[in-house]
């Protein structure tokens, strides 16, 4: 028996003091590829709905204003899968390294962002973000107002019938 | 030894004060040494200290009424501290030749009995267990204590700890002593509350045992009791199984002393940090083994080796 | 697990053919998830015995793994790699040398540790001999996994029913017939470094190809499918029929944990306080895994069982605040 205490023993003070103080000094670095809390860029973001559509938590919201599009991310329930930031076709999503996310104030987990919109040539109309129009093609259609829900091919029947 | 009234006030008082204000530095040794074989940091020194002011500054939740379940921490801890002016920490114990081995292991089943009632005056079925554990425990360990503290004393022809440790200093050790030596240290473990024999009190098992309705300044005075509990029992190992070097002067032989007690309480987290927790009755089989130990060491000395 | 179960289940219902290489890193995600649960499981049964030292131990040397799993998948314990169709992301040739070194450096840990808790007279005195499960309460209850393993029941589905990479990598089942909670512990311990064989196996032999099958056509509905995995606890199932719109139109997963808990009575009638938490930790319990919550009134002797909608209720009226 005192062996295998010897035994312990040795593997315990091979391995002195591995823990780090944190949070009273630094934490061990991060790796790339961490999915962490999501960052938005403006420029890049070309109102598809893509995010909205596949975030298992349903936390992305689209809502059409005449001449806005205005998307809410409400963070606090985020399980940081990543879906969002692998679907977007402009990469406007982004997962940072930051993981510290916890909160007393829910203003800290809301994005608010605006798109305006582009003015059709013909009849002066909003109907596609500008930054969208900046990148023809235009990559996916959603399918009405206010609404969040899965996107369809464009060869669907369905899609012919929303476009009428 | 006979020592002035004044000379006798100042011991008894230095020694309550050195083992309120000592013992939490010792448990936080003890607790930086777990630390160090779990490979963490751990809590600094001075922790115990923090954790009892906080525990004096808590809410108090009272389950019962009962007179024990009140005062059954002050009691506790009142019983220790009378241990303290009659046992030896580093010069003769205070009281001279009014401190016998028999009143300091009756004050010691004192503080057992009073974590006993604080777990049946507890009104709930985990303190009762509790009690219970603490009952058999108390029934095998103590006898372990007694035997051999009455084999130092035969040896010296003496009660008295003041006796006791002048004989062992001027007459080394003997194979009686080292025998029973053994059995104290793992008797001293287990009054410590330290695995293996950790089975009263902090269980996972059953959620603290005897303290799981204490709290606040109640909780406080336990976790002192068992905090001074170590000062003292392991001065009485050292005093009376390991007294050299003694220079005669008071300062150093109470640094000498305080060194030989950290190197012992060391000793006992090394013991304490690579052992899981027994089973109640695998402790019974074995202290009664150790019974039958310090019997024989007994039995050496009464033959006169 | 659960997530390669479901994407399993689908994929049989909609006749989807994952590619080869996304199998073997769901083998190799599978693995490290086993590797995971194992290493934290024995120092949970330490820290209940009251060995906090095991508990740190173990716990130390799970941190490599986490690491890898961060490193793979973006995430220390949400891996998140399944998708229907394949895996999200890939394990780049770079990417091997780095791994191998940390598994090996794992593996080399976990016998270390295997080796000095074998002989341990005091952790033996705890564990043998207590929570005994007889072998043929084992089949009566079907009982799964480690704890039907420890008895001497060599059922293991990645062996019997093999999915994933298994049957180009191979599998062995350890098995004990000591009956009791040191068996149960020889059989995990033993599994992790099977587990770290499989997974280095993995990496080894991973074919070159794509990770995710052509997804473009959509699921047909009405299609039902049922998969079986092998968690570190037991076996688990998934059971789903596809619907319209891409959705589940119904999805049960059964939990080994569910099943587990019935020879918990078997293991502790007639022992002492103190066996019954190491036994009940000796199943390696998921509580959440359990899904029925009954209440027994003790004064009318009242039986009453809550169902989904209840329990919805209850939850969102402690928690929900907005």
């Amino acid at each position: 028996m005192f062996k295998a205490k010897v035994k312990e023993a040795a593997i315990c003070f091979s391995n002195l003091r591995v823990t780090l103080p944190y949070p009273f000094g630094e934490g061990a670095p991060v790796e790339d590829g961490f999915r962490g809390k999501i960052d938005i860029d403006e420029t890049k973001c070309i109102g598809c709905g893509g995010c909205a559509n596949v975030c298992p938590s349903r936390l992305i919201r689209f809502y059409d204003d005449g001449e806005k599009t205005r998307m809410e991310f409400i963070l606090d329930r985020c399980t940081y899968c990543g879906r969002c930031a692998e679907v977007c076709p402009e990469e406007a999503i982004t997962m940072t390294k930051e993981f510290e996310t916890s909160t007393d104030d829910p203003t800290d987990l809301y994005i608010e962002q605006e798109l305006y919109m582009g003015t059709c040539a013909r009849c002066g109309r909003c109907f596609e973000t500008e930054n969208a129009i900046d990148k023809i093609p235009t990559k996916r259609m959603r399918k009405g107002r206010n609404y969040v829900g899965p996107s369809m091919p464009h060869g669907a029947p369905q899609y012919k019938e929303a476009v009428q | 030894m006979d020592y002035s009234i004044g000379e006798i006030v100042a011991l008894c008082s230095f020694n309550i004060i050195l083992v309120l204000l000592l013992s939490p530095l010792l448990e936080g040794i003890i607790r930086k040494l777990v630390a160090l074989v779990h490979s963490r940091i751990g809590p600094p020194l001075y922790q115990p200290y923090i954790d009892i002011l906080k525990l004096l500054g808590k809410e108090e939740i009272v389950s019962s009424d009962n007179f024990f379940f009140r005062y059954s921490g002050v009691l506790a801890l009142a019983a220790i501290l009378s241990t303290a002016v009659i046992i030896p920490i580093g010069a003769r114990p205070p009281l001279g030749n009014a401190g016998e081995i028999i009143v300091f292991v009756y004050l010691i089943t004192l503080s057992a009995i009073m974590v006993m009632m604080s777990g049946i005056t507890s009104e709930s079925p985990f303190g009762i267990v509790g009690a219970a554990r603490e009952m058999m425990m108390v029934l095998v360990v103590e006898p372990v204590i007694i035997i051999a503290l009455i084999t130092a004393a035969v040896k010296a022809r003496s009660m008295t700890f003041g006796d006791i440790m002048a004989y062992h200093l001027s007459h080394g050790t003997s194979i009686s002593m080292v025998i029973v030596a053994i059995a104290l240290f793992l008797a001293i473990v287990a009054q410590l509350a330290r695995l293996p024999f950790d089975i009263v009190e902090a269980d996972q098992e059953i959620m603290e045992g005897p303290f799981i309705e204490q709290s606040g300044a109640k909780l406080a005075l336990f976790k002192w009791s068992f905090y001074a509990k170590e000062l003292i029992f392991a001065s009485i190992f050292v005093s009376i199984f390991v007294p050299w070097p003694y220079k005669g002067n008071f300062i150093v032989d109470f640094i000498i002393t305080l060194v030989k007690i950290v190197i012992l309480l060391l000793i006992v987290g090394v013991v304490h940090v690579v052992n899981p927790r027994l089973r109640i009755d695998q402790a019974i089989r074995y202290f009664g083994i150790l019974i039958f130990v310090s019997l024989i060491g007994l039995a050496f000395a009464l033959v006169g080796s | 697990m659960h997530s390669t179960g479901y994407c399993q289940a689908v994929e049989k219902a909609a006749d989807i053919e994952v590619p080869a290489r996304a199998r073997f890193i769901r083998t190799i995600i599978l693995e490290l998830e086993r590797v995971q649960s194992h290493l934290l499981w024995l120092g949970i049964a330490g820290h209940i015995i009251g060995f906090d030292t095991v508990l740190m131990q173990a716990w130390r040397i799970r941190e490599p793994v986490m690491w890898l799993c961060e490193k793979i998948t973006g995430n220390r314990k949400l891996l998140g790699m399944n998708i229907v169709g394949g895996v999200r992301r890939d394990i780049p040739k770079e990417m091997h040398p780095e791994l191998m070194e940390v598994l090996d450096k794992v593996e080399k840990e976990t016998k270390k540790v295997l080796d000095a808790v074998v002989t341990d007279t005091t952790l033996l005195m705890r564990c043998e001999n207590v929570g005994i499960l007889k072998n043929e309460d084992a089949i009566a209850y079907s009982l799964l996994g480690p704890t039907s393993r420890g008895s001497g029941v060599a059922l293991d589905i990645r062996v019997d029913h093999p999915y994933a990479a298994y049957k180009e990598v191979g599998c062995e089942v350890v098995v004990e017939t000591g009956a009791d909670i040191w068996s149960r512990l020889l059989v995990r311990l033993k599994e992790t470094v099977e587990s770290i064989r499989i997974i280095k196996d993995s990496l080894a032999m991973m074919p070159k190809g794509e990770i995710v099958a052509d997804m473009s056509d959509p699921i047909p509905p009405g299609k039902v499918g049922l998969s079986s995995v092998e968690a570190p606890r037991g076996e688990t199932h998934h059971f789903v029929i596809t619907g319209e719109d891409c959705r589940p139109y119904r999805w049960k997963a059964r939990a080994p944990t569910f099943q587990n808990l019935q020879g918990i009575p078997l293991m502790v009638a007639g022992e002492t306080i103190a066996d019954v938490p190491i036994a009940l930790g000796s199943i390696d319990p998921c509580f959440s895994c359990t899904e029925r919550l009954e209440t027994v009134d003790v004064k009318s002797g009242k039986i009453k069982i809550y169902s989904k909608a209840e329990l919805y209720k209850l939850s969102r009226s402690k928690t929900f605040k907005r």
